[in-house]
């Protein structure tokens, strides 16, 4: 692997070229950001320059111009999106939303194609959406808690307001996209058990398929003595160690976003949550 | 970039009339149909607005960032799908799937890259199958470097000087 102190000028530039074809992988990106932060303002400006020209440039790519209806879509799209992730009072779930109003207001127009929802607009706007997501949300919310009980018996420092939460204290302990990650049906899972029997470490990876943004739901990853931080890292299939996140030890449940990008590490990788003295977790793809 | 963050739509729609026609055209020439590259479009916009404030424009400049997103975006689609653009001119191509394609996208995949493919056709074997693996079947580094058990740097150079010397083809022919 390229090391960050050791990249000449053209090694930078020819990781700049292919961070802007987005062909570098996290690791590799991250050392490249690393790398690009350390350099100097000339050779950096020398980088962005040439990773706009790359990006801007259409010679290698089809001559075809999209259809003009797209730009409608693209706008509806993001709206739905953006209506998707606004908080949602409990109160409200099952109703109709206006994400689905949005949609049935293109059933009239003539382009067939339009009436094509794509997989986005479609899953968005289905009424099932939310109803799912409650069923999904209070077996969650149940399960955390049977941990939680369970947890608290050897572990004081959780909170009773973790022990007894309900969805809405659930998501102030874990962040609001809890939410978005249990109602998307491509969200895949890697579940961590504890690697010491008599402890009660439980900690699930929420991934949602083509994103990178991952959620870490984590119980009794409590602050250390030490205060030095928790791992979390995946081996592939080679044994080949990396990194993704540091974590912060915390008394009650918690929640933080990582980059991952799942299939970096194909499907054997082991995944684990480690401290300074060893192993705390192991967790697999499920 | 705040602006769209904060989930202005209007601000949406300066960045669609800016870079749409861009992402349509990359899309298009990764995805095996007309109809996905006009989904993957809608998916990256999302994307765009849903990473909007990570935006840092003293890392990047913004069409470099609205690339990069969608590049990452069409390249996990393909993973995703298991579908690989198909370059037509790979001797020993890697196993690829070949579900969702229909009959009548291979012509249209051969004809809206033919010009891409016989500028790839020309290159170097080693720039040639990078490219294509990378480029336009989505394959990670790593991958072409264990597929053709050739290290990871030797791969990379290959890539970025392949890519790089077809830029150049490309301009000095628009350029006669």
């Amino acid at each position: 692997m390229t090391s960050p102190t050791a990249m000449t000028r053209e090694e930078m530039l020819e990781l700049a070229a292919l961070d802007a074809y987005g062909l570098l992988d996290e690791y590799e990106a991250t050392l490249y950001s690393r790398a690009f932060h350390q350099a100097p303002p000339s050779l950096q400006n020398d980088l962005l320059g040439l990773q706009a020209r790359i990006a801007a440039d259409e010679t290698l790519l089809p001559k075809e111009e999209p259809p003009a209806e797209l730009r409608e879509r693209v706008l509806r799209a993001v709206s739905a999106a953006i209506e998707q992730d606004t908080p949602t009072p409990l109160a409200s779930i099952g109703r109709k939303s206006s994400t689905e109003t949005i949609y049935h207001e293109t059933q009239g127009q003539s382009d067939p194609r339009d009436h094509r929802p794509t997989a986005l607009t479609r899953f968005i706007s289905a009424n099932f959406f939310w109803r799912a997501a409650t069923f999904l949300l209070a077996g969650v919310v149940i399960a955390m808690a049977y941990v939680l009980t369970d947890a608290a018996g050897q572990h004081n420092r959780l909170t009773m307001a973790a022990i007894q939460s309900d969805v809405e204290q659930v998501e102030q302990l874990v962040g609001p996209t809890l939410r978005s990650y249990l109602a998307d049906a491509s969200t895949q899972r890697i579940v961590f058990t504890s690697e010491n029997p008599d402890a009660s470490n439980w900690a699930t990876l929420m991934v949602r398929e083509g994103e990178r943004k991952a959620l870490l739901i984590a119980v009794g990853l409590s602050p250390r003595d030490d205060d030095r931080p928790y791992t979390l890292q995946v081996r592939d299939d080679e044994g080949r160690v990396y990194q993704i996140a540091s974590i912060e030890g915390r008394s009650q449940m918690l929640g933080t976003r990582v980059e991952v990008d799942l299939l970096a590490y194909g499907a054997n990788a082991r995944w684990e949550i480690t401290s300074p003295d060893g192993v705390v977790m192991t967790g697999s793809l499920v | 970039m705040h602006r769209v963050a904060a989930g202005d739509e209007d601000a949406m729609a300066e960045l669609y009339d800016r870079f749409g026609a861009l992402v349509f055209k990359v899309s298009r020439q990764l995805m095996p149909s007309r109809a996905e590259a006009e989904d993957a479009v809608q998916e990256v916009f999302v994307r765009l607005w849903r990473t909007a404030d990570r935006y840092d424009p003293r890392r990047a400049k913004l069409v470099t960032w609205v690339m990069l997103i969608t590049r990452r975006h069409l390249i996990d689609r393909i993973r995703r799908s298991s579908v690989r653009p198909d370059t037509s001119t790979l001797e020993g191509d890697p196993p690829r799937s070949t579900t969702d394609r229909t009959p009548e996208d291979k012509p249209q995949d051969a004809e809206r890259n033919a010009e891409l493919l016989s500028r790839i056709a020309e290159l170097p074997e080693l720039q040639k199958t990078v490219i294509e693996r990378a480029y336009l079947q989505g394959f990670t580094l790593r991958e072409i470097s264990e597929q053709l058990d050739a290290p990871l740097g030797t791969v990379k150079s290959a890539l970025s000087r392949g890519l790089n010397r077809l830029r150049e083809r490309a301009k000095s022919d628009w350029a006669v």
